[in-house]
């Protein structure tokens, strides 16, 4: 009896495991031109994968949904987003890479993906591992905020206080991303500050309120409420001129500090095949994706719930912006 | 303006949401493998659609449903339903083996039932304090509560010290594993890149509890012979009085839900296991935690839920979210254009009483749905094993594949069922693997956090006053367990010595 319940169950595991392991696998081998073409003219005609490699419920994640959602609309097929995460996106990223080039997955993120791999965390590129589609959004508005106790209103005045007590002042770091070039920027130019890594974004509003950092950066957006409520001081934005959406920050570039901005701005949301994926289909999504970001009037409304600007930017344009992206990254991460 | 913000949410349309809410919540809770947060992100878009208040309603009624469901499993089955229930096993399932597993989840969602509403009455009234008090809670201070928590641990060690350290550093060592906090060097992944992330820790739940019980069942002998008393229960199984005469439990495993609920990083999960290591260490009959008592299961119960109001304190007046499931909450509002923080309170103050309301109504409800499916839940001891744990089987498998989308976490479940199997096998307690691989993470960054900003001086843990305070506890706690341990050797070997 016990035997063979063992057995049962054995073979109940097994079973399970063929059949998840199937679903991953059984994608149709392209193995003759003739089914290839066939299968590149059919495109779309099955659910589309869309791997997110961040979490559920943040910022990033709605706006790869997003987007899903209105590609759904676009192509007539569901797509199905699905978060994988874990090693800082890098699993999801791995995930992606190692999909059959069928176009039936994607992998949509923003500039994240550049910076680690500049730091070295991996090295796919839209060259060796990823067909790059697009870039379909960007985010604007990366600012540098202090706690309104230090009484410091803007960059020259930090400057100067950093002058007075070097290192005396934390500013709130994370690193491997897009903080730290930030950090290491506004070091750059001349802040006397310590860095402290603290971790995303809701972690420096705590480091900050709680008086466990001075300064901190991230999204206007994710700040905005508290410079409102008066907690903190906003000292400027790196952005060329000031933004439209957010006409009261002033920009580090008016203030004499010409190093202090992201020109392009530095977070751009991409859609990328797995390297492989025939070039037609990879034409197909950019002109899927291109009509939605440049014609479609609720996409723009529904993104903007989170400062985020569609604009559309084909895979050459693209490709050339994370260029200098990943530039500027070697340029303040690795010395 | 609370009353106010009651009666608006009173109406048809948003009683359905919470009942329906509740329903969904505590049937993912009871699944092994599927959780409150797994039943949020599934409703995340269906919550776009709905107006704020509704679409918050579902998913915070999610949320409580979610949490107080653990408990139906955990007594059950022996299987905790989320991690926030693993305590809920060590005295729920030896009471169902009694018989009593009526007046055990009476018990344990009578206690849900009194945390959750004790942590949404401090929300209501205290929010804005505990807020900035969990501000002043920076690295040294969350590595220092950790720290603490570890040392108690040692209540939970059971017979061998020897084997009780075996499983904590276990516990440590496979915390370890993926890339490394800060700096993301890649650590005991052995170049295989599904190790990056780590292990995650409801696959390594699954895996030591459920996996390891359906292992067990196939071990035993005897199918489905579980004893159910033929009794009509009446009530929740156990007089209000006698209830009631856990207060001092139910006041300190509130507290200790609540507190590490607000702080954000914490959560539910790390709660259930604290308060019941803190229960037995102040209760005066220590040993007979494990073999069944109500003390154990309210301890976890009542902690696990007051865990949701705590998390609701940061995340409404501060904007921050606390673990997975406010972070959801979090983005949910933004979408629909209300920013929680302090301009929240000044905006939208209407809304935030709404959902104060939806918090209370829920729970009400919660104690209702929860108490009506009772016998449907204790029914399901009747099912022989040899069809009930291959179902569990399955929905653990499905859960694991959910958790992160890739196959990878269901090897682990398997994995870490070999290795509790292995424990049992050699007697070696899982509870210290549990809390030394929840915690050490925390441990970890926070310190490498606190060494950065001091520059390498671990003069903080002694100069800030709350990292002081736990330090000086835990070393207190060290030094009577030690004690006691040595008290007690010196008893049995005079036993010893005596036949």
């Amino acid at each position: 009896m016990k035997k063979r319940l063992l057995a049962l169950l054995i073979c109940t595991i097994m079973l399970l495991f063929i059949g998840c392991g199937n679903s991953t696998s059984n994608q149709q081998p392209v193995d003759n031109e003739n089914n290839a073409a066939a299968a590149v003219n059919d495109w779309p005609k099955k659910a589309i994968t869309l791997t997110i490699a961040c979490s559920p419920g943040g910022d990033t994640d709605y706006n790869i949904r997003t987007i899903g959602k209105y590609l759904e609309e676009e192509l007539g097929v569901p797509v199905v987003s699905t978060n994988i995460i874990g090693a800082g996106g890098l699993t999801g990223y791995r995930h992606a890479k190692d999909a059959t080039p069928d176009g039936y997955t994607l992998l949509s993120d923003h500039s994240a993906f550049i910076v680690s791999k500049a730091i070295g965390q991996h090295d796919f590129g839209f060259d060796n591992a990823f067909e790059l589609v697009g870039a379909y959004a960007t985010v604007p508005g990366e600012v540098v905020c202090v706690n309104k106790k230090s009484g410091i209103t803007n960059m020259k005045e930090l400057v100067e206080a950093t002058e007075k007590n070097p290192g005396k002042l934390k500013i709130a770091t994370n690193i491997g991303s897009t903080t730290q070039i930030v950090s290491n920027m506004i070091e750059e130019a001349g802040a006397k500050v310590t860095q402290v890594d603290v971790g995303g974004t809701p972690e420096k509003v705590v480091a900050l309120l709680g008086g466990h950092a001075d300064i901190i950066s991230g999204q206007y957006g994710a700040l905005k409420q508290y410079v409102d409520a008066g907690e903190m001081n906003v000292i400027g934005i790196f952005e060329k001129e000031r933004h439209p959406m957010m006409p009261e920050v002033p920009t580090f570039v008016e203030q004499g500090f010409d190093t202090l901005v992201f020109d392009p701005p530095f977070s751009h949301f991409f859609l990328a095949f797995p390297k492989g994926t025939p070039q037609a289909i990879v034409d197909k999504m950019a002109a899927a994706c291109e009509k939605i970001v440049t014609t479609n009037k609720d996409y723009a409304e529904d993104i903007k719930k989170f400062y985020e600007i569609p604009t559309w930017r084909s895979a050459d344009e693209a490709l050339e912006v994370y260029n200098k992206v990943e530039e500027r990254c070697l340029e303040y991460l690795i010395k | 303006m609370l009353i106010q913000g009651i009666a608006e949410i009173l109406n048809i349309e948003c009683l359905i949401t919470i009942i329906a809410g509740v329903s969904l919540g505590i049937i993912f809770g009871c699944i092994p493998g599927l959780t409150a947060h797994m039943a949020m992100v599934l409703c995340l878009p269906l919550s776009f659609g709905m107006s704020s208040v509704l679409g918050t309603t579902l998913l915070v009624s999610l949320f409580i449903g979610g949490i107080s469901g653990g408990c139906i499993a955990a007594i059950l089955i022996n299987i905790p339903g989320t991690p926030a229930a693993v305590a809920t096993c060590f005295d729920g399932h030896p009471m169902a083996k009694r018989g009593e597993a009526g007046k055990a989840l009476g018990v344990a969602i009578l206690s849900s039932f009194t945390g959750g509403m004790f942590s949404v009455i401090v929300l209501i009234f205290l929010s804005p304090i505990l807020a900035r008090f969990a501000l002043k809670f920076g690295p040294f201070e969350y590595a220092a509560v950790s720290i603490f928590s570890l040392t108690l641990i040692s209540s939970l060690i059971g017979d061998s010290l020897i084997k009780g350290l075996i499983s904590a550093f276990l516990g440590m060592g496979f915390a370890t594993v993926g890339l490394t906090p800060i700096d993301c060097f890649p650590r005991m992944t052995f170049g295989l890149h599904s190790l990056d992330g780590g292990f995650d820790m409801v696959a390594v739940l699954i895996g030591l509890y459920a996996v390891q019980e359906v292992i067990n069942a196939a071990n035993d002998k005897e199918l489905g012979d579980t004893k159910i008393h033929e009794y009509n229960m009446k009530g929740f199984g156990v007089s209000l009085k006698e209830f009631f005469s856990h207060s001092k439990n139910i006041f300190r495993s509130s507290i200790i839900g609540t507190g590490i609920g607000i702080l954000p990083g914490l959560g539910a999960s790390v709660a259930n296991i604290v308060s019941y290591a803190a229960a037995k260490r102040a209760s005066n009959h220590p040993e007979k935690f494990g073999t069944g008592i109500l003390d154990g299961i309210i301890a976890s119960e009542v902690s696990n839920n007051a865990t949701v109001g705590g998390a609701m304190v940061p995340l409404l007046s501060l904007g921050i979210p606390g673990d997975g499931q406010t972070a959801l909450l979090l983005g949910a509002l933004m979408i629909h254009g209300l920013v929680p923080g302090p301009m929240l309170f000044v905006n939208n103050l209407k809304f935030v009483y709404n959902i104060f309301g939806v918090l209370l109504i829920a729970h009400f409800a919660m104690i209702i749905l929860a108490r009506s499916g009772l016998k449907i839940f204790v029914s399901m001891l009747r099912t022989p094993k040899n069809i009930l744990m291959p179902i569990v089987m399955m929905l653990c498998i499905l859960g694991a594949f959910a958790t992160n989308n890739r196959i990878f976490d269901v090897w682990c479940i398997l994995f870490f069922g070999v290795i509790a199997y292995l424990f049992e096998a050699s007697d070696i307690p899982s509870p210290p693997f549990v809390m030394a691989f929840i915690l050490s993470p925390i441990i970890e960054t926070n310190l490498r956090r606190g060494l950065m900003s001091s520059g390498g001086s671990f003069l903080p843990f002694i100069t800030k006053p709350i990292a002081l305070t736990f330090i000086l506890i835990s070393l207190i706690f060290l030094f009577f367990s030690i004690r006691k341990d040595i008290i007690n050797n010196k008893k049995r070997k005079l036993n010893q010595a005596e036949f």
